[in-house]
């Protein structure tokens, strides 16, 4: 498991994904790896805004953070476990009922 | 004498109609500005400005036209080029300033906000003094001394709680500390990092008006 907690953000309005390990990202590579995976990307220094058709609009942050516009924990797993593989090379093997085993989804609707 | 007309920015925030409502009791004519900070926000949160304006013209019996400006790129050129503590005050700076440029060409006396002192961060004196050096017309500021107490009743009582307090992203750009105390100097050395004016115009030059009797334009 490569994610250490996903939770609501804190407006409650999405869902944030935090990394198990921290890494301090360089957004300038992070926007080119992601572009050669054939993500869009908007760089903004401290965070890019990720999308692409199979996922939901992802931002990253340089501390690895991740927030994903959706309150779907598990459709949220799924499209930072994207992102962050495709910005890191870190991925994402565990599948998401393992987090929810592990106490991991702090979401009420974790397990509908 | 007609009365007076005042361009309200509405962010989808609790604030702002609460500051629009007191306008219009006031005898204001209103149009509302808001300015669209996709994708660091998401569209849940930009669909609170229709709904709001809405909710508002229901309220106080007023046509109230609501025009759209994109922000997210003025929001990006700030956070690639200036001191990243100090993107909200550039932020608030470039939206009053855009806000003015469109509110003056249509015929407005005063732009307006929702804001009050000390309620985040960034909404400090010193950062408002220093956020106000661009805007072309005078800004009205309704809610300045008040409490947020007192704003969320008011709220409630108009009818626009619910909706400011739905689904939404808040902005996703905020540093991890804005600055508190930003002072003249270095508010305009910061904006001169970026090609300010030329930021300003391409938004007022996209800015348009929202149907909002139709499906808002995304």
């Amino acid at each position: 498991m490569i994610f250490r907690e996903i939770r609501p953000c804190r407006t409650k309005g999405a869902l944030e994904v935090l990394p198990e390990d921290p890494v301090d990202l360089r957004m300038d590579t992070v926007e080119r790896v992601l572009q050669d995976a054939r993500f869009k990307v908007v760089n903004a220094a401290i965070l890019v805004v990720a999308k692409r058709d199979d996922i939901t609009e992802t931002t990253l942050y340089e501390d690895g953070r991740m927030l994903v516009k959706s309150l779907d924990p598990r459709e949220v797993h799924r499209s930072a476990a994207r992102v962050f593989e495709a910005a890191t090379g870190y991925r994402e093997d565990a599948p998401y009922d393992r987090y929810v085993d592990a106490g991991r989804v702090r979401v009420p609707s974790a397990r509908p | 004498m007609p009365p007076s007309k005042a361009a309200i920015l509405i962010s989808g925030g609790i604030d702002s109609p609460v500051a629009a409502y007191l306008l219009a009791r006031s005898g204001f004519d209103l149009m509302a500005i808001n300015l669209d900070n996709r994708p660091f926000t998401d569209d849940n949160q930009f669909e609170k400005a229709p709904s709001l304006v809405r909710k508002l013209e229901q309220v106080t019996g007023k046509r109230i036209p609501l025009w759209v400006a994109p922000h997210g790129p003025n929001q990006v050129q700030l956070a690639r080029n200036a001191d990243r503590h100090m993107q909200c005050v550039l932020c608030r700076r470039m939206m009053w300033s855009v806000a003015a440029e469109i509110a003056k060409a249509e015929g407005c006396d005063y732009i307006a906000t929702g804001e009050s002192l000390g309620q985040v961060a960034s909404q400090t004196l010193p950062n408002i003094r220093a956020e106000n050096e661009e805007p072309c017309l005078p800004m009205l500021r309704p809610l300045i001394g008040w409490d947020k107490r007192e704003i969320e009743a008011v709220a409630k009582s108009i009818g626009t709680w619910e909706i400011s307090t739905g689904p939404g992203v808040c902005c996703t750009i905020v540093p991890d500390k804005p600055v508190t105390n930003a002072t003249l100097f270095r508010t305009d050395a910061e904006a001169a990092k970026v090609d300010f004016a030329g930021l300003r115009a391409k938004a007022v030059g996209e800015a348009y008006v929202h149907d909002l009797q139709g499906n808002p334009a995304v």
